[in-house]
């Protein structure tokens, strides 16, 4: 065969392959006539492709397709209703025959296909079942349904009340150590008499393990785990990746190894470790992270997460995690033995001993938090260990490590020590700390380091081993060391000769690293001592490291750097990289990190203890909260984050060693600004140049705090900044504040005009004038400097209107009209509800005082606008309607078009969207006519929005993207935002999945960037609802309860009651039946409170699908028939249909009318609705042709969506699904 | 080699678009690295007969290598384009390596499942494919290109024309074909 062969026989494939019968006969006698080969060729062809199934159909993603649902009968017995969802398989309540209540686990069908599987899985779950133990819930039976290859496989099992391990975690954080080991003992029976019958669970973890409400633990799901082994489910659900986070390493090993009861084992010492440390050590990330580090990683000790737990029961969770099983205990009841004897266990006093005699090479473990790996430090610990590699061949090394507080230097040898414990040749470490203020024990540190080294033994006897010849410095340095100078007196130098001796005799048999902590703190004695050790260190092996923030004396450092064997480190601060790995660790989480990571460096400037710092006051103040997976979450909108308290103390420490003078010129640089001029500060204190720039350089030298940048000078950290303007008296600071916007106005007019004075500089005059307490210097500028900041922040700009209201003296009423106006604005913008009443109210009064009638115009629509708020629509429009008058009778038509659009408004939140769009269209049409683009572009927005919920989808287009153009051209970006918005959420009924995600996530992202808080929570739920569609309800209720949360703080009460709802259709969409009741409930009631009706009708009729779901169809009807009326009085024709459709599935459901609304509003219906309601229909009357309808929109919907979703979207969008269903029932495969 | 980030990812698929040939080949190491470690992590629990989601290991793929940095759809299908066409050779290489470690006899089957459920009807023997596919490319190298993207790389239609720059109802035609041609070939009861 060649390829031009090939080709012809391809041509009459082709050709051959859409018809049947005869015409197909016809083509194949008229192609390939005299050419008996071709036609056998080509009829080959079509026989494989028309066989019914075959290998290469495109794949599809494994999906977990659930084996049953409630009201079918399983294995004799009936599903009452689901009890829970696990990785394999849902859990229901069952009904046996003789009425008794048990738990049926159903499996999924993919997992029971194959005959092989299905077999182990019987032969195991009947060796489960004969196991019967009290700790352990009894399998009753198990079985397969039904004869097809996806028949379901299911295990029944005695129905456990009680709360899971998992539950109780949560609850408490940290288990109590007593109740651990009662935890571990009972489950170690449990497990040995599982084993005993032959059987390993290899699926313990916390959701398995039960208690009861007598407090007894029961071990559950037993016979399962193998059969997720065996069919690799390796899918995208986290559920399987849950479950390897405690799993044994031997579980994944190739072919040869068998897996026995020691795996649990394993599996048991993470679940201990994760109650007493409150997190598992495995978990976090995906497939391949979490395998790697059960392959590699071993978990830091215990003691390091929760140092109250004992040594034994550090020691007894280490075992059972080791990774060769050969080292855990030999069996569950080799365990419980030693639960139950406990520290007098012979395991354990073996082991204690052992310890012991490791301990003395350990260092000391400091109270340094240790939540994550070493990061950003790579090249340091390199020269460490090449520090090290000289000194084991011989020549002795000294490392100086400098670097400001916090930045990790103790850590960073505490690492490197640690590492040192895989040597082949052990060293002694010695650790000793310099404290502050210990100027008694000039030598402490070093003597402590050599205490503690000796430890318990009889230091007497261990100095005249290592020092033989000199029984005088013996005496002298024993009583030094016991603290007691006096006995036997010493001489400076004679103990700087006995020590070094000591020191070298050490090492002598063994290297030494001997290391001094916090140099800085050291007396002079001290760091004599220090330097001749160095000096003494030179041909031995001993590696000499001392620690030092800057401080240290200049000639010091100096003598030691001199030395050739002698080399410092220097910490920088961490990079952006370094400081988001550290994040994304510490916090579990890379969405996390992302979220807070900006705000987190900004405030920490890469200095890893304020980095830990910050996240432990957050983690207190309970703004960051653990969830069920071991990761955080932020509890609502972190806005500004705290100092914490002990980082003040390290800048007050730092503060506190300023000369008078220097703290003068960093008191005025405060005020001055993060970044500074030194000349402005020299200006404002009276001050040349030169002196001022000496000192700061003095500052900078001595203690950091600022650091020269050009010509500019800049604080250290924003805290630093802070902390010093904080500790000024106001008068003070109001005194700085004025000579510093003086001296700023002096040399800015000497190079420009007054009157050009603009940006940036009036906004730091204004500033400055206004906290300098002269308001009047500063009204010049506000003006301009308002609209600079505002550009920027929303929130700076209120700040700056409140300071300029407050200002003394009072400035002048319209001005003062105005800033509030600007004030109102930015409120709105950021979503202060309970300032912005009250604004409100002080600008109307004062707007009336001045007698400004256009701006009182604008004011009372804002004021209606907040009555639609808060659901007060009558209110509203009687306040606009009079307003609509007065400015008709004035002529003012600027308000006019605003009054005009808040009227359309109020109608939209009606739901009177008719209406709504007539105001809207007289508003755009006034806006033209007085060519105001930016009233312009709302009105478009609104008109779009009623086209919109009116079905006009091409007429919400136009209007859209014309919004869409103006709001760019005028560079208002919130404007965009919306219409950005409103686009996606077009597309998105359009079924272009892909560009409405798109357009989605930059709305949020603009919002974000303008800080815009009420467009970020539309935008987030509207991001949500998108991603509900494609398949994703977890990311999606994950980002509604963040929308929630956004709509509270910013009471956003039709936003909030939006939220619920489509959180509670998220969970349906999950297949969360019940969780999904109560939100969609709350969210009803409040859309009623509010008056919404297009929400009260979505919310019933989703309360109506979720009660048949859950088998209450009596009370699905009535949902039914509320949200159908509802939907027709409001013309919402989706709703209605739908509705309608959807009750007449209930028994006595009225088909006839379903079917009369379906055809009146067809047409009209949205891509999705379509679809849905197509289904519906086929449903209720068997038709074909509906089928064909649906599946026609199906496909288009998948061949527009992310390829990334489409797996997703098969499984949790309960519609797609069941459509797929039903084409496969007709022997259509629609999967692809 | 060290990994793109998904802006440099999305930077270089840009040239790819704008028909830059070599721009492929600089993708496409990193594309077959990040799919071998990610199927080592897959299948190190080898045990019996195991099967392999082929779809799972390309989306993963793709999210590390391009996360979510590709908001336009033409750079990402070009993207799958690469992967497909790793993700056969990975494979290949996979089955090769397992079939050598048996002493003599048959070579140990490695499948790939294509479908929910995992019955035997439709598993395919990689090696067997692949050769197929070699042979099918010296006929009609577009339609060997068709399969790659639509099996390994889980495209419709739309999106493998593409990619290729063919209609959609072209890329019908071919895979059809070649899925009937491919079937027989791996048919056990025929000699071809």
């Amino acid at each position: 065969m060649n390829a031009e062969r090939f080709r012809r026989i391809c041509e009459v494939f082709e050709a051959a392959r859409t018809l049947t019968g005869g015409a197909r006969a016809d083509l194949l006698a008229r192609e390939c006539e005299g050419d008996a080969a071709l036609r056998t060729e080509v009829e080959e062809l079509l026989r494989h492709h028309d066989a019914p199934d075959g290998p290469l159909d495109a794949p599809a993603a494994v999906s977990r397709v659930a084996g049953a649902a409630v009201g079918d009968v399983v294995g004799g017995r009936r599903l009452v209703a689901p009890l829970g969802e696990g990785g394999m398989g849902t859990v229901f309540v069952a009904e046996e025959e003789g009425g008794a209540r048990v738990a049926v686990k159903v499996l999924h069908t993919h997992l029971g296909a194959s005959r092989r599987h299905r077999e182990r899985f019987l032969r195991e779950a009947r060796l489960g079942a004969a196991v019967r133990h009290p700790g352990v819930v009894r399998v009753l039976d198990a079985g397969v349904d039904a004869d097809e290859a996806g028949g379901a496989a299911y295990l029944v099992m005695e129905l456990v009340e009680g709360q899971s391990l998992r539950e109780l975690c949560e609850e408490l954080g940290r288990v109590p150590e007593e109740l651990c080991r009662h935890v571990a003992r009972e489950l170690a029976d449990a497990l040995a008499a599982i084993h005993a019958a032959g059987v390993v669970h290899r699926d313990v973890k916390p959701d398995n393990i039960l208690i009861t409400p007598d407090h007894v633990l029961r071990l559950t799901d037993l016979g399962v785990a193998h059969v997720r082994d065996a069919s690799e489910e390796l899918s995208h659900t986290g559920a399987f990746v849950g479950s390897l986070a405690y799993a044994s390493p031997e579980q994944f090993a190739t072919g040869t190894v068998r897996l026995d009861g020691r795996a649990d084992l394993h599996a048991l010492g993470i679940v201990l470790y994760e109650l007493a440390s409150g997190a598992n050590p495995f978990a976090g990330g995906d497939l391949a992270a979490v395998t790697r580090r059960v392959l590699d990683v071993v978990p830091p000790r215990l003691g390091e997460r929760n140092p109250q737990v004992s040594a034994f029961f550090e020691e007894l969770v280490h075992t059972l995690l080791a990774k060769d099983p050969d080292e855990r205990f030999a069996s569950a009841a080799a365990l419980r033995d030693v639960l139950d004897a406990g520290e007098d266990a012979p395991w354990w006093r073996a082991r204690r001993d052992e310890l012991r005699a490791r301990a003395h090479g350990r260092l000391r473990r400091i109270r340094i938090p240790r939540a994550t790996a070493l990061h950003g430090r790579d090249a340091e610990m390199t020269e460490l260990a090449q520090a090290f590699a000289d000194v084991v061949g011989g020549r002795g090394a000294v490392v100086l490590v400098q670097g400001e507080p916090g930045i990790g230097k103790t850590r960073l040898v505490d690492e490197f020590v640690a590492r040192l414990e895989r040597e082949a040749e052990l060293p002694h470490v010695l650790y000793g700390g310099a404290a502050p203020g210990a100027a008694a024990g000039a030598t402490s540190a070093v003597l402590h380091a050599l205490r503690e080294h000796f430890g318990g033994d009889d230091v007497a006897a261990a100095c005249a081993r290592l020092l033989p010849e000199s029984p005088a410095l013996v005496a002298g340095l024993v009583a030094r060391l016991a603290g007691n100078a006096a006995a036997a007196p010493l001489a400076q130098d004679a103990l700087e000769a006995a020590v070094i001796r000591v020191v070298q005799a050490l090492a002598a048999t063994r290297p030494v690293v001997f290391v001094v902590d916090d140099l800085q703190f050291a007396s002079a004695e001290g760091r004599a001592l220090f330097h001749a050790l160095a000096l003494g260190v030179a041909a031995h092996r001993v590696l000499l490291v001392g620690t030092a923030r800057p401080g240290l004396p200049e000639r010091f450092v100096a003598g030691l750097a001199a030395l050739p064997h002698v080399r410092r480190l220097a910490l920088a601060r961490l990079g952006p990289r370094d400081l988001g790995r550290l994040l994304v660790e510490a916090l579990g989480s890379e969405r996390l990190a992302d979220e807070l990571g900006w705000q987190l460096a900004r405030s920490s400037d890469g200095n890893p203890f304020f980095v830990f710092e910050i996240v432990r006051s957050l983690q207190e103040s309970g703004r960051l909260r653990r969830g069920t997976d071991g990761t955080w979450h932020t509890t609502g909108v972190l806005a500004e984050i705290e100092i914490p308290s002990t980082v003040v103390d390290l800048i007050a420490a730092r503060l506190a060693e300023l000369a008078e003078d220097e703290q003068e010129v960093l008191d005025v640089a405060a005020c001055a600004g993060f970044e500074f001029d030194p000349r402005d500060v020299a200006a404002a204190l009276g001050a040349a140049r030169i002196p001022v720039l000496r000192t700061l350089g003095r500052i900078e030298r001595r203690l950091g705090l600022v650091r020269a940048a050009g010509p500019r000078f800049v604080f250290d950290h924003h805290q630093i900044q802070e902390t010093v303007a904080a500790r000024l008296s106001p008068a003070l600071a109001a005194a700085y504040h004025a000579e510093l916007g003086e001296a700023l106005q002096r040399r800015a007019l000497a190079s420009a005009d007054a009157t050009e004075l603009a940006g940036e500089i009036a906004a730091r005059l204004a500033e400055h004038f206004l906290r300098g307490g002269c308001g009047d210097r500063a009204r010049p500028y506000l003006a301009s400097a308002l609209v600079h900041v505002e550009a920027r922040s929303a929130e700076h700009a209120a700040a700056l209107c409140r300071l300029a209201l407050d200002a003394s003296p009072p400035p002048p009423a319209t001005e003062r009209l105005a800033t509030l106006v600007r004030l109102l604005g930015c409120l709105d913008h950021i979503g202060r509800p309970a300032e912005y009443a009250p604004t409100l109210d002080a600008a109307l009064a004062l707007a009336d005082e001045c007698g400004d009638a256009d701006v009182l115009l604008d004011l009372r629509g804002r004021r209606a606008l907040l009555c639609v708020a808060e659901g007060r629509h009558d209110d509203a429009a009687a306040l606009l309607d009079a307003a609509l008058d007065e400015a008709r009778a004035r002529g003012a038509r600027r308000q006019e078009c605003r009054m005009l659009g808040h009227r359309g408004a109020v109608e939209a939140a009606r739901a009177q969207h008719a209406e709504a769009r007539t105001w809207h269209g007289r508003a755009l049409d006034l806006a033209r006519e007085i060519g105001d683009a930016e009233i312009e572009a709302a009105a478009l927005g609104g008109v779009g929005n009623a086209a919109w919920a009116l079905g006009e989808y091409d007429a919400a287009f136009r209007c859209d993207e014309a919004a869409l153009a103006i709001a760019r051209a005028c560079g208002d970006r919130r404007r965009e935002s919306v219409a950005v918005g409103n686009l996606g959420t077009l597309w998105s009924a359009r079924g272009d999945y892909t560009r409405a995600l798109a357009l989605q996530r930059e709305r949020l992202h603009i919002a974000r960037e303008i800080g815009y808080r009420r467009g970020e929570a539309i935008a987030t739920g509207n991001l949500a609802i998108q991603l509900a569609i494609l398949g994703r309800p977890d990311e999606a209720c994950a980002l509604h309860e963040r929308q929630i949360v956004l709509c509270r703080e910013i009471a956003h009460a039709h936003g909030e009651a939006s939220a619920l709802v489509s959180l509670a259709l998220a969970h349906v969409g999950a297949g969360r039946f019940e969780t999904a009741l109560e939100p969609c409930r709350r969210g009803t009631e409040l859309a009623q409170r509010l008056g919404a009706r297009g929400l009260v009708a979505s919310g019933e009729q989703l309360l109506g699908d979720t009660l048949h779901a859950l088998g209450r169809a009596d009370e699905a009807r009535a949902h039914f028939a509320a949200a159908t009326e509802l939907a027709t009085q409001v013309g919402s024709a989706m709703e209605s249909v739908i509705s309608a459709l959807l009750a007449a599935r209930l028994p006595g459901g009225d088909v006839a009318a379903a079917r009369a609304l379906y055809l009146a509003h067809r047409e009209r219906l949205a891509l999705r609705a379509r679809m849905h309601a197509e289904h519906l229909m086929y449903q209720l009357t068997g038709e074909r042709a509906h089928l064909d309808a649906a599946w026609e929109r199906l496909r288009h919907v998948r061949d527009h969506a992310p390829v990334e979703y489409r797996a997703s979207m098969l499984v949790h969008q309960p519609i797609h699904r069941a459509i797929v269903e039903d084409l496969a029932t007709l022997g259509i495969d629609a999967s692809v | 080699m060290p990994l793109p980030d998904p802006a440099r990812t999305a930077e270089i698929l840009l040239r790819v678009r704008r028909g830059e040939a070599a721009a492929a080949d600089e993708l496409l190491p990193h594309v077959y690295a990040e799919l071998r470690e990610l199927a080592r992590a897959l299948l190190r629990r080898e045990r019996g007969g195991h099967t392999l989601d082929a779809t799972s290991l390309l989306h993963e793929a793709y999210l590390r290598l391009a996360g979510s940095s590709l908001p336009d759809l033409q750079d990402r299908r070009h993207f799958i384009g690469l992967v497909a066409r790793s993700m056969r050779q990975v494979l290949v290489d996979h089955a090769r390596a397992r079939g050598s470690l048996k002493r003599g006899g048959d070579r140990l089957r490695v499948t790939l499942h294509a479908s929910a459920l995992h019955t035997p009807t439709t598993a395919v023997d990689v090696l067997a494919l692949d050769d197929a596919l070699t042979e099918l490319a010296r006929l009609d190298a577009r339609k060997s290109r068709v399969v790659e993207l639509r099996f390994f790389g889980g495209l419709t239609s739309a999106e493998v024309g593409d990619v290729l720059g063919i209609a959609t109802k072209t890329a019908d035609a071919d895979w059809y074909a070649a899925r009937a041609w491919l079937r027989r070939a791996l048919a056990p009861d025929t000699g071809a």
